[in-house]
């Protein structure tokens, strides 16, 4: 048994929900294929929550390590939706990641052949066109501003914001009450302000 | 509310969903193509990734090289404890202390002693005479 991508509601979304449920033990049989479907995205949501390439790098493969722990361990539990899973595993990865991060007194700097490694690996940069100059540019501005957002508040509004993810769904994912998850986004939508009125300012 | 229109901040707080629901988006075309073009947007710029493949493949290596090592350790760490298991239980058996020749009661008598008790209660018992007048008549027999 295998899970099907759901189609992709729109361009660019990079979610790829199942809204059937799946057993464990299936989906450990082909959790290679699984986790080809599901790395990229769950990479960029710990990229976009952490900020930090290499620190993101480790939590995805956190991710689907617990993930496949769990199967190991439950085989014969059924998931409604495995997709919905990941993400929160993810989710709940990247914010046990930035609490301890604020407990440590100084960042290691990668020895020079880890350095090297690390280039090495690093995502490509695509070749430049013109119609991709102001999505980059905004997605470095949205990076910084990120930054400025709390942890539960980036949460919530990179789920929206790149994954399209309605504010139930965030909220299952976040194991929080919808009226928080709209607490939340609406603090980040005050934050961002300035910066949505860039991306969507011409077309109003 | 602008006119007849929501706002651009409106706008975006619909599309993040958190506007308020006051029924303008099911009857107004224009404000639903605004949202529309607004969410193309976000999802023109959101596919700018700059993820290569090589990158991925490289992720997807490490995590089946992590999985495979916790494996590998898993099946270390469950093999130990039952070899230290099986020889704590050995050591156990070979140390337990032997049971003597003659086995006591739960006072500390032996047979024979015990042999005695029940005799000197039977003499007791038969006996005419409180058995502390024993003495006394200790001292007025003949040497």
């Amino acid at each position: 048994m295998g899970v099907m991508a759901e189609p992709l509601a729109h361009r660019g979304v990079l979610r790829s929900s199942t809204t059937v449920p799946q057993a464990a033990a299936d989906l450990l049989r082909e959790f290679d294929s699984w986790v080809g479907r599901e790395q990229k995205r769950v990479y960029l949501l710990c990229l976009r929550m952490l900020q930090d390439a290499e620190e993101a790098d480790i939590a995805a493969q956190d991710c689907f390590l617990k993930a496949h722990r769990a199967l190991t361990a439950k085989q014969s539990i059924e998931l409604d939706d495995p997709s919905k899973w990941i993400t929160r595993i993810a989710v709940n990865t990247c914010l046990d990641r930035l609490r301890s991060r604020s407990w440590k007194f100084w960042r290691r700097r990668p020895s020079h052949d880890d350095e090297a490694l690390i280039l090495a690996n690093a995502p490509e940069e695509s070749p430049c066109a013109e119609s991709q100059a102001f999505a980059r540019q905004i997605s470095v501005r949205l990076q910084e501003a990120l930054a400025t957002l709390s942890e539960r508040q980036r949460a919530v509004f990179l789920l929206r914001h790149y994954e399209d993810r309605k504010l139930e769904e965030i909220a299952e994912i976040l194991d929080l009450d919808v009226g928080t998850v709209k607490a939340h986004m609406a603090r980040a939508v005050a934050k961002l302000r300035l910066l949505l009125r860039d991306l969507y300012g011409e077309l109003r | 509310m602008n006119g007849n229109h929501w706002t651009g901040d409106e706008l975006v707080a619909h599309l993040y969903g958190v506007g308020l629901d006051d029924g303008h988006e099911r009857n107004c075309a224009e404000c639903r193509a605004r949202i529309a073009a607004m969410r193309a947007r976000r999802e023109e710029t959101s596919s700018e990734d700059g993820v290569s493949a090589g990158f991925l493949r490289s992720q997807r290596v490490a995590i089946a090289q992590r999985i495979e090592t916790r494996r590998a350790e898993w099946e270390a760490w469950w093999r130990t404890p039952v070899w230290v298991a099986l020889m704590a239980a050995l050591a156990l058996v070979l140390s337990a202390p032997r049971p003597a020749s003659e086995p006591t009661m739960a006072g500390g008598l032996n047979r024979s002693q015990e042999a005695g008790m029940y005799l000197d209660i039977y003499q007791s018992i038969s006996s005419e005479e409180p058995r502390a007048l024993a003495p006394m008549h200790g001292l007025f027999e003949e040497q």
